[in-house]
């Protein structure tokens, strides 16, 4: 089950993979500048768009958990979470 | 999945970046020197910035039009010691065992580089995109330099 919900300005994908393992990932728009890393490292789960040049998460994300992982946790300004 | 690297002992005194960061920081390979790069007779170049830390990049391909593979790799940055370190293994690795193939260079993963490296610290792994960024767009320019912008792909 993928769901999107929107919180504010800050994008919200959930995801419930077939395991209990249940990820949200968010973006804070207002901390993303645009350099491109997590899509870099993770290109399954984050794209850059072309208009905004912030990052978005992809839905379904197709990366394993821990290259999604690595590539919330590569961003430079911590703009992205998990939880 | 390459191991993280941590910056700092727990007594915060050490400098744990691998030993290869350190080699290919103190001793990069295949930088362009100041000065060198307009007798530099290179098939392509790209040259990128980094919004996150004001980080500059550019890279110099010699490519063998026939085999296409990468015959040298230059560099030169105004980047951090994760960027130098970097960018120098990415040349290495493009250019090792006879050179790479282009196509194949574009498949390199920012991971490939941090597991040649042994790993970076999670906040330094923006500054290691950079060269991949800057060898994907001087690419872009041999396919746009030999007409073939049919290959050009998304930076």
């Amino acid at each position: 089950m993928i769901g999107f919900k929107r919180q504010g300005k800050i994008s919200v994908l959930l995801m419930c993979n077939t395991s209990k393992n249940t990820m949200e990932i968010k973006i804070d728009p207002d901390k993303c500048i645009g350099c491109g890393t997590c899509a870099a490292i993770a290109p399954g789960s984050f794209k850059m768009n072309d208009e905004t040049n912030k990052a978005e998460v992809i839905n379904p994300v197709t990366d394993s958990e821990e290259t999604t992982k690595m590539g919330a946790e590569s961003c430079p300004t911590a703009a992205i979470v998990i939880e | 999945m390459s191991k993280e690297a941590k910056i700092r002992d727990k007594e915060g005194k050490a400098w744990l970046y691998t030993d290869v960061v350190k080699d290919h920081f103190f001793n990069p390979k295949n930088l362009l020197k100041h000065g060198e790069e307009e007798n530099y007779n290179a098939d392509a170049s790209g040259r990128v910035g980094s919004p996150a830390c004001g980080d500059e990049m550019a890279l110099w391909l010699k490519i063998d039009k026939k085999s296409e593979r990468i015959t040298e790799c230059k560099w030169q940055t105004f980047g951090c010691a994760s960027a130098i370190a970097s960018t120098s293994m990415l040349s290495v690795m493009v250019t090792e065992n006879g050179g790479m193939k282009v196509d194949d260079a574009l498949k390199i993963k920012p991971q490939d580089i941090l597991a040649r490296l042994g790993g970076l610290p999670a906040r330094k792994v923006h500054c290691s995109v950079l060269g991949d960024q800057a060898l994907r767009t001087a690419i872009n320019d041999w396919f746009q330099k030999t007409g073939q912008n049919q290959r050009i792909i998304n930076v």
